[in-house]
């Protein structure tokens, strides 16, 4: 009989994707590592915050495993969810084992918690990378209700293979938030067809943001898994410009499209229409012929695949007098530095020594070409310019709510930026963050959370949610939340908070030049920063939860 | 939110055990987990995310002593406002887990 997926519980999955037996839990419910932030706003916590994670076999392999329990919160990655999840990838860099794997059911940053849980989202992709570094293969399975969005999204595509069922969803940002942003000619996120064809396992198999489709059947699962265990691909500049080509062409040949099926034709499908009613079987011919005719058509396209795409409507030039003023205090007046839209890049002087400055300003909405042009100007460093700093300048409102970048597969590209950024360190640059202005939500996760460290302005904000739209997702009390985020950093908007939680290094005040050498010079290349919480008092656990995990 | 407290006599001591959980956290359902303890009798520690439903939560967990009786075993519940038909499906599923591991 056939086990579903979707409808087991995530201690479920992991007991029918193993060996029989083999799995052993690594704080198990018992030890009660719990959410501290929950109760103080009234919510009742979990015994495992949401998420198993232990080792077991895997066809005779001992493996790594996490799943994540879409019923708790909506699987949210709140401070000792995130923790459990990187110090299980430490865990693994001690203890190789044949493969991580992730059965990812999440919406996201727990917005409860929701500054621990952006920090910890970037904690993950850190540990998860280095893990790939190592040559640890690590698998993500999507296929719970809930599907795999916000940071989640974004972790899910730092994996070296993803596996997916129909049921199962792979995107940036919610139809729901999308449709609350932009109304709901852009994004209806009660047609359900329309949600499914975007964000669903068919349209990301197609696209290839999913490298097996499988039907929602344990078995079905565990089979790509055994499947999929060799597939080790570290992060190097020669995958990363393949990826990155493959990400341009697809703006180039997709961009215009408005709905999935008008993709699936361009690809040579015939009767986009019936892809809905489709078995996975059926599916992965379909999905050769799509990759066939797509190659066919896409020589022209890689000819010009590094270059930004001219017609992005945001590429208007005009830099502002306060952007400009803080450039030549950074890096004097004789830096290179040019903005192009909402892009900032170029090369400046800081000492003496030359470093590449990539950045967004005018609050940009971080969309696929925007994090298309970020990445490129990483890559670009990486490959003429070994070693050479890069310092991000973060002016951001977020990722941007639209349809069309969800169709695209928006969370690859954000997380392409952050593989880039992962990569350059790797390769021995220091990357500096700096928020200069705004740092919203998903959008600060790549394009500033990444950096071996991220300083601030004092006057810069950050946050992932106001208090007024927390209080209307959590039904608490707004009074309520403005006086428990008195005394309590963990949700509340606000610098300061990010600093308490080692989130942000430090905040830097007068000689900026001076900071920023200092920071070039002293920043940590480790993740230091669930320790800077704990020493600072703004994260007391997750530094301790993550040393638990991997001892 | 609100935090319950039961103590319940029992007959039934159950074979050592490590500690069982079933159920999850999510909107209309709870997670129940048991745990053997040195002393007498069944405790039950319930945290629910409701107010005002201690005279029902009481009715629901004699019931399940009823059926049950265990001693030497404490219940902690973490609940998102499930019925008293779900949380007392829990409780036996719990239960039934016990059993099981005592006659393995």
């Amino acid at each position: 009989m056939k086990r579903s997926f979707s409808e087991s519980t995530a201690r479920a999955r992991i007991v029918h994707l193993l060996d029989a037996g083999s799995f052993t839990e690594i704080l198990p419910p018992a030890e009660r590592v719990v959410s501290p932030h929950l109760a103080l706003l009234g919510v009742p916590s979990a015994f495992d915050d949401g998420v198993v994670i232990g080792s077991g076999l895997l066809a005779g392999q001992t493996v790594f495993i996490a799943a994540q329990e879409g019923e708790f919160m909506g699987g949210g990655v709140g401070e000792v969810h995130g923790a459990k999840l990187v110090g299980l990838f430490q865990r693994a860099l001690i203890h190789k084992p044949a493969a991580v794997i992730v059965l990812a059911e999440s919406g996201g940053v727990r917005l409860h918690e929701a500054n621990a849980g952006l920090i910890a989202v970037s904690e993950v992709m850190r540990a998860l990378l280095a893990v790939r570094a190592a040559g640890i293969p690590v698998l993500m399975l999507i296929g719970g209700a809930n599907g795999c969005f916000g940071g989640m999204g974004l972790i899910a595509r730092c994996a070296d293979r993803v596996v997916m069922s129909d049921i199962g969803r792979l995107a940036m940002s919610g139809p729901e938030v999308i449709e609350s942003s932009n109304g709901v000619e852009e994004f209806d996120s009660r047609d359900r067809a329309l949600v499914w064809r975007t964000t669903g396992g068919k349209h990301r198999y197609l696209l290839g943001d999913c490298d097996v489709l499988v039907e929602d059947d344990m078995a079905a699962f565990r089979t790509a898994a055994v499947a999929e265990l060799t597939h080790s691909l570290p992060l190097s500049l020669a995958t990363l410009q393949a990826e990155h080509a493959l990400l341009t062409d697809r703006v180039r040949r997709f961009g215009h499209c408005h709905d999935a099926m008008d993709i699936w034709q361009l690809g040579g499908i015939q009767q986009p229409e019936s892809v809905a009613d489709l078995e996975a079987d059926a599916m992965l011919a379909l999905k050769q012929h799509f990759q066939t005719m797509t190659a066919a058509s896409g020589k022209q396209a890689q000819a010009n695949a590094l270059q930004p795409d001219p017609s992005d409507p945001s590429a208007a030039a005009y830099p502002t007098p306060e952007l400009d003023a803080l450039l030549s205090t950074l890096f004097g007046s004789d830096h290179h530095v040019c903005i192009e839209g909402d892009l900032i890049q170029g090369t400046a002087q800081v000492a003496g020594a030359p470093v590449a400055v990539v950045g967004s300003t005018h609050h940009a909405a971080i969309g696929v070409e925007l994090a298309l042009a970020q990445a490129h100007a990483v890559l670009e460093t990486v490959r003429q310019h070994p070693k050479r700093p890069v310092v991000l300048l973060v002016d951001t409102q977020g990722q941007r709510l639209r349809h069309r970048d969800e169709l695209l597969g928006i969370n690859r590209y954000m997380a392409h930026m952050g593989c880039c950024i992962e990569l350059a360190r790797q390769l021995g640059h220091r990357v500096i963050g700096l928020v200069y202005d705004q740092a919203l939500s998903g959008g600060f996760i790549t394009s500033g959370l990444m950096a071996d460290a991220c300083y601030a302005l004092p006057q810069a904000e950050i946050r992932v949610m106001r208090l007024r739209a927390m209080a209307r997702v959590t039904k608490i009390d707004e009074a309520r939340l403005t006086e428990l985020s008195k005394s309590n950093p963990v949700f509340a908007p606000g610098v300061e908070n990010f600093v308490a939680m080692g989130g942000i290094q430090a905040l830097w005040r007068g000689d900026l030049q001076a900071c920023l050498a200092d920071a070039l010079h002293s920043a940590p290349s480790q993740d230091e920063r669930a320790a800077l919480g704990y020493a600072r008092g703004g994260r007391s656990l997750a530094d301790g939860v993550a040393q638990r995990v991997r001892a | 939110m609100e935090k319950l407290h039961f103590d319940l006599t029992g007959q039934h001591m159950p074979a050592p055990f490590a500690p069982v959980l079933v159920g999850v956290v999510g909107s209309g359902n709870l997670e129940v987990l048991l745990e053997p303890t040195a002393a007498a009798g069944c405790t039950l520690d319930i945290t629910t995310s409701a107010h005002g439903f201690a005279p029902i939560w009481q009715a629901v967990v004699e019931d399940f002593q009823a059926r049950h009786g265990l001693t030497g075993v404490a219940v902690s519940i973490n609940d998102m406002g499930a019925t008293p038909a779900v949380v007392s499906l829990r409780l036996d599923q719990a239960a039934a887990a016990l059993s099981m591991k005592a006659r393995a």
